[in-house]
C-alpha cells in the first residue's frame, strides 16, 4: 500500500519501522502537514497514494492548530483524492498531579471526541487511536523527550514498533473478510454447570464467578451490534435450554439466536444444518465450545469451520474473547447501521425445515480419540464419588434412583447386587469415574437397578461400550433373562431408545427384557 | 557486543553493515537513520547516551569504541 505521512512531529522513523506491505511513500516537511493537505500543488496531491496516515502529537496540538480546521482540509482533501485516510486519537502526558482538574485534559477528551465524530462523517477515514495504544503500554515508555529535543522526535523505539503493528493491524481488518457467524455451546461456554443438572442453579450472576459469564454474554451480545449472528449448538433438551435462556442472570435471551439447535445430535450434523438453513458458507462459521472433544470433532469433519481453543484459565475467558474471537473473526472499524438489522432479516429467512445432511463419519473419528474404558465390579474405592453421580446425573440416567453413601455401600457389600463403576480415558484425558450401574439378580433374572453416565461423555457411544461389559459378566452367571427399567422424565429423554438399540423387547410402560 | 551491534544497525536500516560502515554509505543510514539507530541502540542496550554521543558516534567502529571505553561493553563479547 503505498503510504503518505502527515504529522506535526517528525514521525519519519516510523519508515524503518513498517511492514513490507505499508510502502512508506513520502511525508509532510515538519509542521507543514495543514498546508500539504491544502495546497493542491503538494507532493501528496501529485502521487499516486493508497493510504494517508495523519498523527497528531497532542501538546503540539493544544499549543497551535484548530481541529475544525484540519477537519476541513482533510474533508475538502478527501474530495479531490480517493484514498483511505487515517486519522489518530490524541494524547497529552498525565504528569500533572491535578491530572484530572487540569485543562489540559478536557481538551485531550474534547479533541477525541470531536476526532471520532468526524470519522464517522465519511466513510473513507478510519481511526487510528494512538490514544488506545499509549494507555495500554504506558507514556513513560511511549514517549521519549531526549529524540524530541535533537529531532522533533516525540516516540520512543518502542512506541514505532507498536504503531507499526497497529497500522498493519487497522489496515488488515479493514481488509480482511469478517466471519459471519458464532455457534455457541451453551454449558460452561455461556454459563457455568450444566443447565440439565444444575437447573437455576447454573453459574450466571454478578456474583463470583458467576460474573465471568455475565460479562462473557454481554460480550457475545456487542457481536449483534456488529451485524453478526449468533446460533445455538448444544446437547441440551430444548426446554432446558429455555430455562437456561431465561434465567435472571442471562443477558442472552432467544430472540438474539437466529437458529437454535438444542438437542442430542452430533454438533457437526447440526452445524451443517445450520449452514444450510441460513444459507451461509462453514467459511463463515466460527464454533465456540468448552469441550475439547467437540472441537476436535468439529477440526475434523468440517475444517472449514473456525473453531478456536479454549482458556483453561477462566480468570481470562473475557479478555480472550475479545482477542482471539471478535478481533479475530470479527474484526470492524467502521459499524454500519445495516449491520443491526442484519440479525433480524436472517431470523425472518430460517425457516424450521427439515434438512438432509451429509454424516461426516464418526466412527473414524471417535477411534482417532482412543476411547478406554476400565469396568471394575463391587469396588468400595469411589463409593463418595458414585453417590455423588447418583445424586446429581439427570440426563443419562434411566431410572433416576437417587443414592447415598450408605445405599452404593451396602449394594456393593450385598451378594444379590453387582455394582460396575465406569472409567473414561482417552488421549486427551483421564476422566476418571463418569458412570455407573447397579444390577439385582433375582430369579434367575438380571434387573438394571441403575444405569448412568455423566454429561461429560455423552454422545460418544461409550453407554454400548459399557453395556457390554456388563453384559460380559452377566452372561456367566446363572441368570437367562435381563430386565431393564426406565423411569422417564423430562430431564433424561436423551435414554428413551436405550434398551431398543440393545435388542430388549419392550413388556410393559417402563420395563424391557432382552434374552441371554 | 559487536555482532549485536551489527544485527541492530543491520535491522534499522534494513542494509548490509560491517564494523567500517558510517553515515551516508548508504540511503538509509541519513541523519535521520542516525538518530533512529541510536534510539534502538539506547532500548536494546539499556543505555542512555548524551546528545553529543548521538552526534558525534556516527560509524560502527566509532559506537563499538565508545560502548568499549564507557561502559565496558567489550567488542569482543
Amino acid at each position: 500500500m503505498n503510504t503518505y505521512f502527515l504529522s506535526n512531529t517528525n514521525i519519519d522513523s516510523l519508515k524503518y519501522y513498517l511492514d513490507k506491505e505499508i510502502s512508506f511513500l513520502g511525508s509532510c516537511h515538519y509542521g507543514n502537514y495543514l498546508i500539504d493537505l491544502i495546497d493542491t500543488n503538494s507532493e501528496l496531491y501529485q502521487k499516486d497514494i493508497d493510504l494517508v496516515i495523519l498523527l497528531l502529537d497532542g501538546r503540539e496540538l493544544e499549543n497551535n492548530a484548530d481541529l475544525i480546521q484540519v477537519f476541513n482540509a482533510v474533508e475538502e482533501f478527501l474530495k479531490l483524492k480517493e484514498c483511505l485516510f487515517l486519522f489518530s486519537t490524541v494524547v497529552l502526558r498525565p504528569n500533572y498531579i491535578d491530572s484530572l482538574l487540569n485543562e489540559s485534559n478536557y481538551f485531550e477528551f474534547n479533541a477525541n471526541k470531536e476526532i471520532i465524530e468526524f470519522q464517522k462523517s465519511n466513510k473513507n477515514i478510519l481511526i487510528l487511536d494512538v490514544h488506545k495504544l499509549i494507555l495500554m503500554h504506558g507514556s513513560i515508555k511511549c514517549f521519549d523527550d531526549k529524540f524530541w529535543y535533537l529531532g522533533r522526535i516525540r516516540y520512543s523505539d518502542l512506541f514505532f514498533r507498536l504503531l507499526s503493528e497497529e497500522i498493519s493491524k487497522v489496515i488488515i481488518t479493514y481488509t480482511a473478510a469478517s466471519k459471519k457467524i458464532l455457534v455457541l455451546d451453551l454449558d460452561n461456554t455461556i454459563w457455568g454447570g450444566v443447565i440439565g443438572e444444575d437447573g437455576d442453579n447454573i453459574q450466571l450472576s454478578n456474583e463470583g464467578q458467576g460474573r465471568i459469564y455475565t460479562e462473557i454474554q454481554k460480550n457475545i451480545r456487542r457481536l449483534l451490534d456488529y451485524g453478526v449472528l449468533l446460533a445455538i449448538n448444544s446437547k441440551n433438551n430444548y426446554s432446558d435450554v429455555i430455562k437456561g435462556l431465561e434465567h435472571p442472570g442471562s443477558i442472552l435471551c432467544k430472540e438474539d439466536f437466529v437458529v437454535i439447535k438444542a438437542n442430542w445430535k452430533r454438533k457437526d450434523v447440526n452445524l451443517i444444518e445450520i449452514s444450510n438453513a441460513l444459507n451461509i458458507g462453514l467459511d463463515s462459521f466460527v464454533f465456540l465450545d468448552d469441550s475439547y472433544v467437540e472441537r476436535e470433532l468439529i477440526k475434523q469433519n468440517l475444517p472449514d469451520v473456525s473453531t478456536p481453543e479454549f482458556p483453561e484459565d477462566l480468570d481470562i475467558y473475557n479478555e480472550w474473547f475479545i482477542s482471539e474471537v471478535v478481533n479475530n473473526f470479527f474484526p470492524r472499524v467502521t459499524i454500519t447501521s445495516e449491520d443491526k438489522l442484519k440479525n433480524k432479516q436472517y431470523s425472518a429467512n430460517n425457516k424450521r425445515e427439515e434438512l438432509k445432511s451429509k454424516n461426516p463419519d464418526l466412527t473414524s473419528f471417535l477411534s482417532s480419540l482412543k476411547i478406554k474404558i476400565n469396568v471394575s465390579i463391587n469396588s468400595d474405592k469411589n463409593i463418595e464419588r458414585l453417590a455423588q453421580l447418583s445424586q446429581k446425573t439427570n440426563q443419562f440416567n434411566l431410572t433416576l434412583f437417587r443414592y447415598n453413601n450408605h445405599d452404593i455401600a451396602r449394594f456393593v457389600a450385598s451378594d444379590s447386587f453387582r455394582v460396575y463403576e465406569l472409567e473414561y480415558q482417552d488421549k486427551f484425558l483421564k476422566e476418571g469415574v463418569v458412570g455407573f450401574a447397579i444390577i439385582e439378580i433375582k430369579d434367575k433374572k438380571a434387573i438394571f437397578n441403575s444405569f448412568l453416565l455423566s454429561c461429560r461423555i455423552l454422545g460418544r457411544n461409550i453407554e454400548d461400550l459399557f453395556f457390554k461389559e456388563i453384559y460380559k459378566d452377566v452372561k456367566n452367571m446363572d441368570v437367562n433373562t435381563m430386565e431393564g427399567i426406565h423411569i422417564e422424565n423430562t430431564k433424561n429423554l436423551v435414554t428413551k431408545d436405550f434398551y431398543i438399540k440393545l435388542g430388549f423387547v419392550k413388556i410393559s410402560v417402563d420395563t424391557y427384557q432382552k434374552n441371554i | 557486543m559487536k555482532k549485536k551491534i551489527l544485527d541492530i544497525a543491520n535491522r534499522v536500516f534494513n542494509h548490509a553493515v560491517d564494523t567500517d560502515s558510517k553515515i551516508n554509505d548508504f540511503e538509509s543510514w541519513d541523519s535521520l537513520g542516525q538518530l533512529t539507530l541510536f534510539m534502538a541502540l539506547e532500548s536494546e542496550l539499556k543505555i542512555k547516551f548524551t546528545h553529543d554521543e548521538i552526534i558525534e558516534m556516527s560509524s560502527i567502529n566509532k559506537i563499538l569504541d565508545l560502548l568499549e571505553n564507557k561502559y565496558f561493553l567489550f567488542k569482543s563479547r
